[in-house]
């Protein structure tokens, strides 16, 4: 089968691949790169728990296929806190009891980053239609929604 | 109280949002193999030769397990009747069956996912098909196929209740109303499919690291189906990505135990790692049992109930699971929180060729409920009464008599629940009685409804079983206690029990949370601490912890450095019941709760937004309070998802829904605009420092509150859900 | 996933000579094709991934059309201001696609040549009877959106062409148009029935022309040229329109799956056309003639 030599940049580190064809980003950084913050939920883009930023954008990791990622940025949960230094959403997730099981999380995170890299100060409505691709179980949802808030007026994404 | 009723952060916190909490499927060892199960992918048949020389010969294909190669083809966490593997040769009659489509056929072990994908396209299963039995009323007939031929009957279980005469119940009720219901199954949906890692540690143990409900329940059905002494398995949970039930019984933990040890026969010693995707998630586990209760309550004109007569046919499906539990809470649950002087239930769970039923939040209890709650939603109207003043008329205090003819343990305050949850919600007290507030304007093309519904759960495991659990604490330091190590077996499966756990042993030392660490998940390292289910481990773990803390203080008082105690907590003792009359003690400890809901419907489209749940619940005492309030707000929105969207859709025995995009769970845009959680903190005089269950409780009683509000808004009853915007439809006769 | 090559043109002369080859398939958000790769259900010899090309990727008011690059994602639309102010319902579907991660990498080509009955953004596309450009290596042609979609999954695309962009031309007067959807769930709903008005208004305030499309009531997205005729001239009000959902009934063949049934789709589709026609004259009325 066609491998294809990859060049990407993932949480800022430069990364050189040699991948299938038929591989997805989320076995990317499952599998080869070992980054298993990133959740396999469903693999059909209806969970949102590989939620991963491709160049900024919140998408499916389950959705992209390995050899579109040359030249491209990705940055997953785990690039996220830097130094140790939680973001102020990994912060009001943790502090806010909006994490439950935490399979979600991960996605949940990426999806409210780029919500509030693109707005800082979302409504409330806001933050469902940014979070709506990511599936909980567990929380039912307003503990999660009270920390986008909280982490809004506290620093935003970053 | 220095450490509880306190909300601390999770101790899992941290590493789940930085994304290095490791869940099963994140498990790697070095020089690992991978497994495929092949699923029977049809409901019943016998299977009559499986030939896998195809697929062995496939490059890279390590080693293909059928039934002949299971030392003890079957398990089951009630009674062991369903095969690890199911095929002919193996050692025990009647496991070449398949008897759902999720039943296992073989697993391959290779180099990587994709062959053993490749390999299990490549085995050659004949079958004979055999008719499947799908109704279970049909399965009860007599005649029926039999689904297991070695029982006399297609029944996995039967309770019978007589209390009083009905007969003069009957005769004595102005009022009689009779109702039909049907419940549905559903699919638990936690967010990690099931996944997990086998391996041999140092000590020459077949160790499995998946996620689980109960380690040394699990540990003991893998050891007996590889015919192993206990101490030669240990079981590991990994950080688990939701339960709800769902991850009581066995998934891939006896077959995955079963490969490194036929491997390591072949002189392979390598670990071996399994991920279910969604869909082998969807038909590989079990589910919420669809129930069928039909059901007569009498009451007189001034409001006093004075008889119930239920029927309840549970849809077991293949295998026993828990059927027999759960049925045994429907069979409580069936009359509610009430106290009714004449009473007969006739119960049972059935077997057909569908998913099995098993255990998932309120286990039981949403199924008797929703029959319950809604004889008493009909019963007020017919009778002109409001239904929160109705209730209150007939609620069980302290020192009535049950269905089971016995009082209810400890603090019997349904009386209290019932108006908090009616005073937080829609109802106020006018004149001394309870009646519902004027309504808000509805929005243009909806119409809006309030309803009301109560119930009750057990805490613990119930009739007979001795309820118990173990806990170590071990101090350390010299002059003062600088570090205490808890260790308890508690699956943390996303509830919170192991902050719970910390902060219950923080204060039973009387140290800061900060000392304390809890070692837990492991069979090794852990004693036996019971299921993370029946909304018990908050009681039985706080329970054991307190008693190891004491025992370990005294140690310590008397100079032991470290000072080691370790302790087994056992519950007040319950009873069976009678098997003619149903009487006992099967419990001994409920939660009450009394839910409110409002919501509007577009009588056009029929779809429905719940837009008000006030969830009310006494929890004895909050160990931490958001915690508390995250188990009422997740247990009502998947309630919600009970009652409004999720469908699971089985025919012939085959699974309709086994995607997201079928199968349809609540997303964030799907949740009420007002969601209360009402937490009542009224100790129990058994529970650790008064904490009682509670995470069970949200989903009880939810289901008839909102169709209640549904006939509220429109004028007509639902006796069945999922209320899709078709089922609206139809009920309003417009299609 | 099965195995296959994969190619990644840069351009459109790329595009077309990759295309050309024997099994060649377009690879545009992947939304669709992935989650049917995985299950096996497409099985294409090379996927050509086309988000590379930039030049397909575009928003353009040419005057007297607006046309929309085949790659434009569902969010871009959503986003476009361009969009908002000259097809509000376009806009208002590409919002209700899937979620933000699906909607980031769907496209509005592969929505189109996914042919699903259930795709939002065709109702609004075809009452702006919007047209395809279509391109191969040895040239290009343009139809109409309605001609170009033939069956569930079906498309009139031959082998070796694609989608370059769709464009339709701007509605004038007093105009409105406007998209509902039912689904069965508020977040990422999957249309159990859509539907698309467009509704213009005379000086009088009576219809001049009406059109109205409904999805995932038959094969494929259709016009409900009927009820859109029978509108003509009429002084709109709810009567007229609810008169106008009952005629849009009689278009339709809507069939029971997974998702819904015959029934409730012929219901629901009654009362959507009702809404949506009713909120497109809404529009209208608002609008300075």
């Amino acid at each position: 089968m066609a491998h294809h030599m990859i060049s990407l940049l993932v949480n800022g580190q430069k990364e050189k691949l040699l991948v299938p064809s038929n591989l997805t980003l989320l076995h990317v950084l499952r599998d080869m790169l070992g980054l298993t913050g990133t959740k396999n939920g469903c693999e059909a883009g209806e969970c949102g728990a590989c939620t991963v930023l491709l160049d900024g954008e919140p998408v499916n990791s389950c959705m992209v296929l390995a050899p579109e990622l040359d030249g491209r940025e990705v940055i997953t949960v785990e690039g996220l806190a830097k130094d140790g230094q939680l973001t102020p959403l990994q912060e009001a997730f943790a502090e806010l009891s909006a994490v439950q099981c935490g399979y979600c999380t991960p996605g949940m995170l990426m999806s409210a980053t780029a919500l509030l890299r693109r707005k800082p100060h979302p409504t409330q409505q806001d933050v469902q239609e940014a979070l709506v691709g990511n599936l909980c179980r567990c929380t039912g949802y307003q503990r999660i929604i009270d920390a986008v808030m909280v982490a809004s007026r506290t620093g935003g994404a970053e | 109280m220095q450490a509880i009723g306190k909300s601390q952060r999770r101790v899992d916190a941290l590493d789940k949002v930085l994304g290095r909490a490791a869940y099963p499927g994140d498990l790697t060892r070095p020089d690992q193999l991978h497994m495929k199960i092949l699923f029977a992918g049809r409901p019943h048949a016998i299977v009559k030769e499986i030939d896998t020389s195809k697929a062995a010969a496939l490059e890279g294909v390590c080693l293909i397990l059928t039934a002949k190669d299971v030392p003890c083809n079957e398990y089951g966490l009630q009674i062991p009747d369903q095969p690890v593997l199911c095929g002919p040769g193996s050692s025990k009659p009647y496991t070449d069956r398949v008897r759902f489509v999720g039943d296992q056929v073989a697993a391959v072990v290779a180099e990587s996912e994709e062959i053993a994908a490749a390999a299990c396209k490549l085995i050659e299963v004949t079958y004979e098909d055999l008719p499947p039995v799908l109704d279970p009323f049909e399965s009860l007939q007599e005649g029926a196929f039999l689904i297991h031929p070695d029982k006399d009957s297609n029944i996995f279980q039967s309770y019978r209740l007589r209390k009083g005469d009905l007969k003069q119940g009957f005769q004595d009720a102005d009022v009689i109303v009779e109702g039909e219901y049907h419940t549905p199954v559903q699919e638990h949906i936690f967010l990690q499919p099931e996944a997990g890692l086998a391996y041999y540690d140092e000590e020459g143990r077949v160790v499995v690291a998946a996620g689980g409900q109960w380690a040394h329940e699990e540990q003991e059905q893998i050891a007996h189906s590889l015919g192993l002494e206990l101490d030669q398995v240990r079981v590991i949970h990994p950080a688990i990505g939701g339960a709800f039930g769902g991850r009581e019984d066995i998934s891939v933990q006896i077959v995955l135990g079963l490969a490194v040890l036929r491997l390591r026969e072949k002189g392979i010693d390598r670990p071996v790692k399994i991920v279910w995707s969604r869909e082998e998630s969807i038909i590989g586990h079990h589910k919420r049992h669809a129930y069928h209760i039909k059901t007569r309550w009498g009451a007189t004109r001034d409001g006093k109930l004075t008889a119930a007569e239920v029927d309840i046919v549970a849809d077991g499906g293949a295998y026993m699971y828990t059927s027999n539990k759960v049925l045994l809470n429907a069979f409580i649950a069936c009359t509610s929180v009430y106290d009714i002087p004449n009473i007969k239930v006739d119960a049972r769970a059935v077997a057909t060729n569908k998913v099995p039923g098993g255990a998932f939040r309120g286990f039981g209890g949403p199924q008797g409920t929703f029959s319950a709650e809604s004889q008493m939603n009909k019963l007020a109207e017919e009778l002109g009464l409001d239904p929160v003043e109705f209730r209150l008329k007939n609620v069980l205090h302290k020192g009535s008599l049950t269905s089971v003819s016995t009082s209810l343990p400890g603090i019997v305050n349904i009386t209290d629940v019932l108006e908090r949850c009616a005073e937080e919600s829609f109802w106020e007290k006018r004149q001394g009685s309870w009646e519902i507030q004027e309504a808000h304007p509805e929005p243009e093309g909806f119409q809006r409804g309030v309803g009301f519904a109560c119930g009750l759960k057990n805490i613990g495991f119930s009739a007979g079983y001795q309820e118990n659990s173990w806990a170590t604490v071990e101090l350390y330091g010299s002059e003062t206690i600088e570090e205490v190590i808890v260790r308890h077996a508690a699956a943390e499966v996303g509830q919170g029990t192991h902050t719970a756990i910390v902060q219950m042993t923080a204060e039973a030392v009387g140290v800061p949370v900060e000392k304390v660490r809890i070692i837990s998940a492991d069979t090794a390292e852990t004693r036996d601490s019971g299921s993370v289910s029946a909304s018990r481990m908050t009681f039985m773990a706080g329970n054991s912890v307190y008693g190891a803390a004491k025992a370990a203080l005294k140690k310590w008082e008397e100079e032991e450095r470290p000072a080691i105690a370790t302790y087994q907590y056992l519950a007040p003792k319950t009873t069976k019941l009678d098997p003619d009359t149903g009487a006992g003690k099967p419990n001994f400890a409920y939660g009450y709760t009394a839910q409110a809901v409002e919501l509007l419907v577009d009588p056009e489209t029929g779809q429905i937004v719940v837009t008000r749940v006030y969830s009310t619940h006494d929890v004895g005492r909050a160990i931490n309070p958001d915690q508390v309030r995250g188990q009422i707000e997740g247990g009502v929105v998947q309630a919600l998802g009970y009652v409004l969207t999720e469908k699971f859709i089985q025919e012939g025995g085959y699974v309709r829904t086994d995607k997201l995009s079928t199968y349809l769970i609540p997303t964030v845009q799907d949740i009420p605009e007002v969601l209360q959680p009402v937490v009542m903190e009224n100790p129990d005089p058994n529970g650790p420092w008064g904490a009682l269950g509670m995470a069970e409780m949200p989903f009880i009683s939810l289901a008839p509150a909102v169709t209640a509000a549904l006939h509220d808004a429109t004028g007509i009853w639902f006796d069945d859900f999922p209320l899709t915007p078709e089922r609206v439809l139809r009920g309003l006769g417009k299609i | 996933m099965q195995e296959f090559d994969y190619l990644r043109p840069r351009n459109v002369a790329e595009l077309k000579e990759n295309l050309s080859q024997p099994g060649a398939r377009i690879l545009a958000g992947g939304t669709d094709i992935i989650p049917q790769l995985r299950r096996g259900k497409s099985a294409p010899k090379i996927l050509v991934d086309t988000s590379g090309i930039r030049s397909l990727r575009f928003i353009e008011d040419q005057g007297d059309r607006v046309v929309i690059g085949a790659m434009t994602t569902h969010q871009e639309i959503a986003e476009s201001q361009l969009v908002s102010d000259l097809n509000p319902a376009l806009r208002i579907a590409a919002e209700s696609v899937g979620s933000t991660q699906t909607r980031c990498r769907g496209t509005l080509g592969g929505n189109i040549a996914n042919a699903s009955p259930a795709a939002d953004t065709l109702p609004p596309l075809l009452v702006y009877e919007a047209s395809v450009l279509i391109q191969n290596l040895s040239g290009e042609r343009e139809v109409p959106l309605e001609s170009l979609v033939i069956g569930p999954g079906q498309t009139a695309l031959e082998e070796g062409e694609f989608i370059h962009s769709i464009s339709f031309r701007p509605l004038t007067g007093r105009w409105g148009s406007h998209f509902i959807k039912v689904g069965k769930r508020k977040g990422m709903a999957i249309s159990v029935v859509n539907a698309a008005a467009t509704v213009v208004l005379d000086k009088k305030g009576s219809v001049s022309k009406a059109r109205v499309a409904l999805g995932a009531v038959g094969p494929v997205v259709i016009r409900c040229r009927e009820t859109e005729s029978s509108l003509c001239g009429k002084v709109p009000d709810r009567k007229v329109f609810e008169k106008a959902g009952e005629q849009a009934r009689e278009e339709v063949r809507p069939i029971t799956d997974i998702r819904s049934t015959e029934e409730y789709r012929l219901h629901a589709a009654g009362v959507i056309v009702a809404r949506v026609l009713e909120a497109a004259a809404e529009q209208a009325r608002g609008r300075m003639g």
